[in-house]
């Protein structure tokens, strides 16, 4: 796509506004745009995460399920990231990640998981993510994300 | 004046669990996406962590009870708990699930016992202090909403 991100000023910890919604990370290129994906209902961890990346002015948009990331991506959307949690209950967070890639999807992708493990890192940076990284998504993280989309 | 001193309660109240190592600096991250928009997420997250934690505590409990434990079972939840905990920032809770989940992946019945009574102890203190910071947030509320009248 030849949109052109904006560029992304984070507002830091004195809050932003936070764009309400639910549960999918997904960038967009314009603002920037993350898909993601929660395990378990995600609960409050979802919660969290969404919130944080749209205090940033991040489009968010949650799917389910592995399957629904490669729909999303096979039907043509786009995203600037996309996080994906390791346990997934069917198709797994890197086997997604491989499916997504062979489909051409060019965005950064994150792999999340709750418990650091060094196969699942091998196995996601293998499958074509960019970064692995264990819960929870805390500014120190997001930030440099956010500003390395912007090139 | 009264709106200042709740602030600085908080405030001191969340650096008294700091230091005490109950939470971590995520909490602020939480509290940070607290908008005027939306006056009450603070609140509500903790609300839905208790709900899960509660839930998620007693499911591990009877999975650890029954006749046989159901290790699986009692993994995920570890999972599903960690997760959540250090989210909001409840860092000894978080440790505590790491230890359960060793313990439960490993198949250690003693372990996974050891385990589930320290991750009690450690939600309980956690509990208290978003009981007691759920209290402030609110009298917080209250007043910005009477200050608009």
């Amino acid at each position: 796509m030849g949109a052109e991100v904006d560029h992304i000023c984070p507002t830091g910890m004195s809050g932003g506004s936070a764009e309400g919604n639910d549960k999918s990370e997904g960038f967009r290129l314009r603002p920037p745009k993350c898909l993601g994906r929660p395990y378990h209902n995600g609960g409050v961890c979802q919660i969290i995460q969404t919130g944080l990346l749209r205090s940033y002015g991040v489009e968010t948009e949650v799917v389910e399920t592995g399957e629904a990331v490669v729909e999303l991506i096979a039907s043509g959307a786009t995203f600037n990231l996309i996080i994906i949690e390791m346990l997934l209950p069917i198709l797994n967070g890197p086997e997604t990640v491989r499916q997504i890639r062979a489909m051409g999807a060019q965005g950064k992708i994150l792999g999340i998981t709750t418990f650091f493990d060094e196969r699942d890192q091998q196995e996601f940076l293998a499958a074509g993510a960019d970064e692995f990284i264990e819960k929870p998504l805390s500014p120190e993280i997001v930030i440099p994300i956010i500003r390395g989309l912007d090139n | 004046m009264v709106g200042t001193d709740l602030r600085q309660q908080l405030n001191n109240y969340i650096q008294s669990m700091r230091d005490q190592g109950i939470l971590d600096s995520q909490f602020q991250s939480v509290q940070a996406l607290k908008t005027e928009e939306n006056p009450h997420f603070v609140l509500e997250t903790i609300t839905g962590f208790c709900s899960d934690a509660d839930n998620g505590i007693a499911q591990m409990t009877r999975y650890l009870e029954g006749p046989v434990v159901d290790f699986t079972n009692l993994t995920g939840l570890s999972h599903f708990l960690r997760g959540s905990s250090s989210s909001i920032g409840g860092v000894r809770m978080a440790l505590a699930c790491r230890d359960l989940r060793r313990a439960s992946e490993a198949n250690n019945k003693q372990g996974c016992i050891e385990g589930m009574a320290r991750l009690k102890h450690e939600y309980n203190s956690l509990k208290e202090g978003l009981n007691n910071i759920s209290q402030i947030e609110r009298q917080l509320i209250g007043n910005a909403q009477r200050g608009r009248q």
